[in-house]
């Protein structure tokens, strides 16, 4: 585990915490929560427009800008990234990389457009995945709509197309605080090459021990535990002894 | 005054937030004559390679940007505006820098995943002096994040080195006025806003 991300799920402007996606618990205001993070020595922040698919645009590209004047570890924003004018905004806006689902789904060039102008690096392709059996399959709009396509390969097809990262969310995990879908992102992370970071489930200090000790996975992306104040940013990497040591800092 | 080079690409915002946060002056212009009265310029950028040169080309800042170092202004460039101030990049087919350090790009020949992305430590270089932007921070973490890079650096102007899959990386490189970090200053926390005290000094 190289990466602990604090996950910042936003709507209309307040930072929400729901279950499966669904819900919305209000938690607080998203540029002091972030600022809170980032005092911890948080690694990363994502920050999450949950409504901009349901109504076609992002609220967040001012609250980026308001956040990357005091908070100086990169920012992801995802939610409502629809065109290559979208990400050129949220870069402007101080993000260093875009997280894009629904618009990866309707459209899989713009994976490739973004990449060719901003770099892989850049791009964060995000997989909401829901249990099928034995399989996962991709849902979009915050884990509303199925789209029908297999997780494995629609991963596979995401690194093609010039995904620098996968954030993989478990919409059966998310919010239940019950521990990852450890399954799921071993498979994702078997399937592909680039960085994995695992989004979904984590309630308790013992989920990110199991995730670390059952995979290789590049990051995590946390909600819950921080929000509820359930864990410290130093306790969490300290969950993580693959990582950190016992202070909290990089091996 | 510092002078952020706009070429239209990258998190520029940042970067200017970051020296405003650290109460320095500093200005996003792509005009040789600012550049000219800059007491420092910074190359900062995200991307490809091939696609930040033909943006400063169209800008027409390749010439200034060339003039100016060689003048002795320093310049300090970020992430893929360190590596354009290489000689060469492979990403994409192959790529002409500036060419004021004579480096090649590569891929980073590591097994581990690529992007590197996430927080290194950066180690002053043994054999070199102790870098002037590292002042206070020998050994602390730094945000990378990138496929290519400068590895197996030897030359004297290496000052910094980062490790990533068993692989030697240029983290920081210091020739006269010529600086550039492979890391994000930027977004590296408190030790970054430290390093670019540590640049904002060196052009006073």
């Amino acid at each position: 585990m190289q990466r602990l991300i604090a996950r910042l799920d936003i709507k209309n402007g307040i930072v929400i915490k729901g279950i499966h996606l669904e819900g919305q618990r209000r938690i607080g205001d998203p540029i002091e929560l972030a600022q809170k993070y980032y005092a911890q020595a948080v690694d990363e922040i994502l920050l999450m427009d949950s409504v901009a698919s349901l109504y076609g645009r992002s609220n967040l590209f001012h609250m980026i800008s308001e956040a990357c004047k005091t908070v100086f570890v990169p920012i992801t924003m995802g939610g409502g990234i629809r065109s290559i004018e979208d990400v050129e905004r949220a870069l402007a806006a101080g993000a260093d990389k875009v997280a894009v689902n629904t618009a990866l789904v309707n459209a899989p060039s713009l994976a490739e457009r973004i990449a060719s102008v901003y770099g892989s690096q850049c791009l964060v392709a995000s997989i909401e995945a829901k249990r099928k059996g034995e399989v996962w399959e991709a849902y979009i709009s915050n884990g509303r709509e199925p789209t029908g396509r297999d997780v494995i390969e629609w991963a596979r097809e995401l690194e093609l197309r010039g995904a620098g990262e996968l954030l993989v969310t478990s919409v059966d995990q998310e919010g239940t605080q019950r521990g990852f879908d450890i399954e799921l992102c071993a498979a994702v992370e078997a399937a592909v090459r680039i960085p994995v970071v695992a989004s979904g489930g984590a309630g308790k200090l013992q989920h990110l021990q199991q995730l670390d000790e059952r995979t290789e996975l590049q990051g995590v992306a946390i909600a819950s535990l921080l929000h509820y104040d359930k864990a410290t940013v130093a306790e969490l990497k300290a969950a993580l002894p693959s990582t950190y040591d016992r202070q909290g800092a990089v091996k | 005054m510092i002078a952020v080079i706009d070429y239209g690409i990258g998190n520029v915002r940042s970067v200017l937030n970051a020296f405003e946060f650290i109460g320095a002056q500093a200005v996003l212009t792509c005009d040789p004559v600012e550049l000219e009265r800059a007491d420092g310029l910074v190359l900062p950028g995200v991307g490809a390679f091939g696609e930040g040169m033909r943006r400063l080309d169209t800008r027409g800042l390749r010439a200034p940007l060339t003039r100016l170092a060689r003048a002795g202004k320093p310049l300090l460039g970020i992430c893929l505006g360190f590596q354009m101030l290489m000689r060469s990049s492979t990403e994409q087919g192959q790529a002409e820098g500036l060419a004021l350090l004579d480096h090649a790009v590569v891929r980073l020949p590591v097994e581990a995943r690529l992007p590197h992305i996430g927080w290194s430590r950066v180690k002053a270089a043994a054999d070199a002096p102790p870098p002037k932007l590292l002042a206070g921070l020998d050994n602390e973490l730094f945000y990378f994040v990138h496929s290519y890079g400068v590895v197996k650096p030897k030359q004297s102007i290496i000052a910094g080195l980062a490790a990533y899959g068993g692989c030697e990386i240029a983290a920081l490189i210091e020739a006269d006025n010529v600086f550039g970090t492979q890391f994000h200053p930027e977004k590296s926390g408190e030790a970054g806003l430290q390093m670019l005290r540590n640049f904002r000094s060196l052009c006073l």
